[in-house]
């Protein structure tokens, strides 16, 4: 009898840790949606004289921007690249820097490359993003980029001039924030998601530890058993966790 | 959503009604038995297969009000005589160690459902129940008898449309919009299923096993989650659950990701529920007749009245059905039973009778046969299904080429239902083993409705026989209860090989319904429309116009394609359903599309007043928001000829109604 309540009070245990660095463990949640495969062509090679840019509206405040990139050279042939945050426009002054970042050709099309910045971006204002490939790099580097102009406020810019309207480069705004204080703006604009969610988990946690209460038998809830099995579902149920809460994006 | 919540409570206590009545007789049918499981199960589905006959039959000779509460005072006077009886003598519960993981599970079930079924009406989560289903309960509601098809009114509109009317006849005795009334019908349904299958599976062997196929109905589907493997992940994105959840809402709305799978059936068309809630009890009941353990005069009556409510609820069930009370009829001469075997032929003859009582699709075949002459038998399709919605193009959760027909064993039906097919063999071996022939009663039932589409093929809609291969792989659901079961419990060599088997084969046909759970958020994340306050003032203001109104939609759809999409934010669903408006365009091909099509077509270029007044157009049903510019400029000429007079307009603009001005009215 002791063994199953010290079981039990050592699942729930397990259990409430897992909440609580679920809602506390800070992540990379976008802000932006990302574009589809088909529509999206490489651009480049692009290069210090060569220099892409796009100007965009950030809606919500962000401290990451993730972009596509392509190093041209063989496998493992690595580039170092950075990005620089502008006002307004490519002539505009500078608000941020992005820490360098080295990427790796693969045999992947493309590499999402995460490019932060050491302090969170403001929302509701004009930025242009310019990429900064250092002189001297050997091998060539391409962007990802699109048309059909999926980004309406956005514009693509290359050498400091506006490419023809409609093309956009493929970029995505990022903010590490904690669920909990990311969890009032998803009730704000998707209540009925975040309570879909919300109902699925407690229905799926009651199921777990029915299951769990049912499939082992008293006799044979021994620590270990009741832990694994105890800890199991939580695990499964947090990996769900994090699939569905993307639904609100 | 637009109920009042005591609506949803009033509905769904008056949706319980037929299920409480049906328990009672069920009590009284099945006299020694006193497992709730199993009069529970056969109680819930009978009560709804009678409801079904009963209001469908009343209301052609008294109004649906008159109907409706004749059938639900019957009912009540029922369920009264339960709550008085079961104070004496209550039912067992006996779910042994299960009941916490029952209850938890159906709760879960329940609530998916109850999401699936929401997503159906406001989030374009497949756009039948709200283009259809639910805009025929809506015009019974408004005395639409017999039924005018909303979209083709002038003729009568004579298939599965129980469902729809039980509905009407909820909302009508509960005071609510059809919405809260088929939400009520909608769960009450799947409870009764599910609930009636496990005690079919009961009778025929014990009780794990009828919950296990309870369960597994309700989570059986497709294998597709074994190819998430081949997803494209995150090449765009720095988030592949993103791009997960993007991608996989969208095929779980278009029902690829779980297609043929029960849950799919709640958004798609809830009235096809409440005919297999139906067949659930009537089969559980043929079981328990079968034994010979039910009073068989009053059980052959209340047997068949139920059977036939199928016929106007999910008409393909029904010849597949009869074919399952028939099968054991020789077993049982053979065993000396004729008693038996006699009551399951009287069954199921008194019930094809029945059938034609209401105006169903039954009654019109055996009145006209020419009506089904898109219908032929032939054998060269033999042992193909088609795969409409079940094997589409490579995506996600798919990685199969498109076929429109496979082979029953073909490597592609394998990929995709491969634990049907060893579950139809295992349990019919596992019959075989342990001499018990009633074990293989699912496997046969689910096999025969899988090679229906094999010979029975619509020339029409070549691949609407797939509504069969749904039957037969929900029936393989019991048998794979039956062969796990089996497996965990063999007592000869390889007892964990076994027991592995039974649990690869339950991850494999539960795989996918469990990886989609977490996907569930994303299909109620969107509204369809995005003015949809706009949209319902729009449909409340024709609703209270007197019934019916024909009217022209602009823009609107003109071809079945269009009518199953968003177009125009749905506005035709909206204004169809909750307006009440009959919208004379012609449904599809197997309608009247040519007497209607190309005038209604002219009518939305040129609104010319010879083309509505042919089409009978009282009002002209405006989404400004969509008009292209020479929609606005016919528009603009006919208000400025006072051929149009604007009679409501929406708070922001968006939807705009005009009374077409006859000469009459000049």
């Amino acid at each position: 009898m002791a063994r199953r309540h010290i079981g039990n009070t050592l699942v729930a245990i397990v259990v409430a840790g897992i909440w609580c660095a679920v809602m506390l463990v800070p992540v990379d949640w976008p802000s932006t949606t990302y574009q589809k495969e088909t529509a999206v062509f490489p651009l480049g090679p692009v290069s210090a004289d060569v220099q892409p840019g796009q100007v965009f509206t950030a809606a919500e405040p962000f401290d990451t921007l993730a972009a596509p990139v392509r190093v041209g050279g063989p496998l493992d042939s690595a580039a170092v690249l950075g990005t620089r945050l502008r006002l307004e426009g490519p002539r505009g002054s500078t608000v941020a820097e992005s820490a360098s970042t080295t990427v790796v050709s693969t045999h992947r099309r493309f590499e999402m490359v995460l490019f932060r910045f050491s302090e969170t971006l403001s929302a509701e204002k004009t930025y242009f993003v310019e990429f900064d490939i250092p002189r001297g790099t050997r091998w060539p580097v391409f962007l990802a980029a699109v048309g059909g102009d999926t980004n309406p406020e956005g514009q693509l810019f290359m050498q400091g001039d506006p490419a023809p309207e409609g093309q956009d480069l493929v970029y995505q705004l990022l903010r590490r924030q904690s669920l909990a204080t990311r969890l009032p703006a998803w009730w704000v604009s998707n209540p009925g998601s975040i309570a879909v969610s919300t109902g699925l988990l407690v229905l799926a946690h009651l199921t777990s530890f029915a299951a769990l209460h049912t499939l082992v038998p008293p006799a044979r809830r021994g620590l270990l058993s009741v832990f694994v099995l105890g800890l199991m579902p939580p695990v499964l149920l947090v990996g769900a966790y994090f699939v569905l809460l993307f639904v609100v994006l | 959503m637009i109920a009042e919540p005591y609506e949803y409570l009033s509905t769904l206590l008056i949706a319980l009604l037929p299920c409480a009545a049906g328990l009672q007789i069920a009590r009284w049918l099945l006299p020694h038995e006193r497992r709730l499981l199993v009069v529970g199960g056969v109680g819930l589905g009978v009560g709804i297969g009678l409801v079904t006959f009963g209001i469908a039959a009343l209301v052609q000779v008294v109004p649906l009000l008159v109907a409706g509460a004749a059938v639900n005072a019957a009912c009540a006077v029922l369920a009264a005589r339960l709550a008085w009886q079961w104070r004496r003598d209550p039912l067992r519960v006996d779910l042994g160690k299960w009941p916490w993981l029952v209850g938890s599970l159906l709760l879960l079930v329940l609530f998916i459902s109850g999401v699936e079924f929401v997503s159906s009406i406001w989030h374009a989560n497949t756009h039948e129940n709200l283009l259809i289903r639910l805009g025929l309960a809506a015009h019974f509601l408004a005395g639409n008898w017999p039924p005018a098809h909303p979209w083709e009114p002038d003729t009568i509109f004579f298939y599965r449309f129980g469902g729809p009317l039980w509905t009407a006849a909820v909302a009508r005795l509960g005071g609510a919009d059809v919405f809260a009334a088929s939400l009520s019908v909608t769960l009450v349904s799947v409870l009764a299923c599910l609930w009636g299958v496990a005690a079919a599976v009961t009778l025929l062997t014990d009780k794990s096993t009828g919950l296990l196929a309870g369960l597994l109905v309700a989570v059986a589907g497709p294998q597709n989650f074994l190819a998430l493997p081949n997803a494209p992940f995150g090449e765009l994105t720095a988030s592949s659950a993103q791009k997960l959840v993007d991608i996989g809402p969208a095929r779980l709305q278009e029902g690829y990701v779980l297609s043929e799978s029960f849950q799919q059936l709640i958004p798609f068309s809830y009235t096809l529920v409440v005919g297999l809630a139906a067949a659930a009890g009537v089969g559980a009941l043929a079981v328990a007749m079968s034994g010979g353990h039910t009073r068989l005069p009053p059980s052959l009556l209340v047997g068949s009245l139920a059977f036939a409510g199928i016929g106007v609820t999910a008409e393909h069930v029904f010849p597949v059905i009869a074919v399952g009370l028939l099968l054991p009829v020789p077993v049982l001469v053979l065993s000396e039973r004729r008693k038996e075997a006699l009551a399951l032929v009287g069954l199921v003859l008194t019930a094809s009778l029945m059938a034609l009582v209401p105006e169903g699709p039954l009654a019109e075949f055996a009145r006209g046969p020419d009506r089904a002459g898109f219908l032929r038998l032939d054998t060269r399709d033999l042992f193909t299904v088609p795969t409409h919605g079940l094997f589409p193009e490579p995506s996600l959760f798919m990685s199969t080429v498109p076929v429109t027909r496979a082979g029953v064993l073909d490597p592609v039906t394998w990929k995709g239902f491969g634990w049907s097919l060893i579950a139809i063999a295992g349990s019919v071996v596992v019959a075989a083993l342990k001499r018990r022939i009633g074990l293989a009663a699912p496997a046969a039932i689910g096999l025969f409705a899988l090679l229906i589409p094999g010979v029975l093929n619509d020339e029409l809609n070549p691949w609407n026989t797939w509504r069969f291969t749904q039957v037969g792989l929900l029936l393989s659901a019991p048998a794979l209860a039956i062969l796990i079961t089996a497996l965990w419990h063999w007592r000869r060599t390889g007892t964990w090989l076994a027991r592995l088997v039974a649990c690869g084969l339950v991850a494999l046909a539960a795989g996918t319904w469990l990886v989609s759970l977490a996907l569930l958020p994303g299909v109620v994340r969107t509204p369809e429309s995005p003015v949809l306050a706009e949209e319902l003032a729009a449909a409340r203001f024709a609703a209270e116009l007197d019934y019916p109104q024909r009217a022209l939609l602009l823009p609107g759809p003109r071809t079945f394609i269009e009518l199953s999409s968003s177009m125009a934010d749905g506005m035709h669903k909206y204004a169809v359903t909750f307006g009440r408006l009959q919208v004379p365009m012609g449904f599809d091909n197997r309608g009247s599309r040519e007497r209607y099509a190309d005038v209604y077509a002219r009518a939305q270029d040129e609104l010319a007043p010879e083309d509505l007044s042919t089409l009978g157009i009282d009002l002209v049903y405006t989404a400004q928001n969509h008009l292209s510019p020479a929609q606005q400029t016919v528009l603009d000429r006919a208000v400025a000829h006072d051929r149009l007079a604007p009679v409501f307009t929406s708070p922001g603009g968006a939807r705009v109604i005009y009374r077409v001005v006859g000469d009459d009215d000049g």
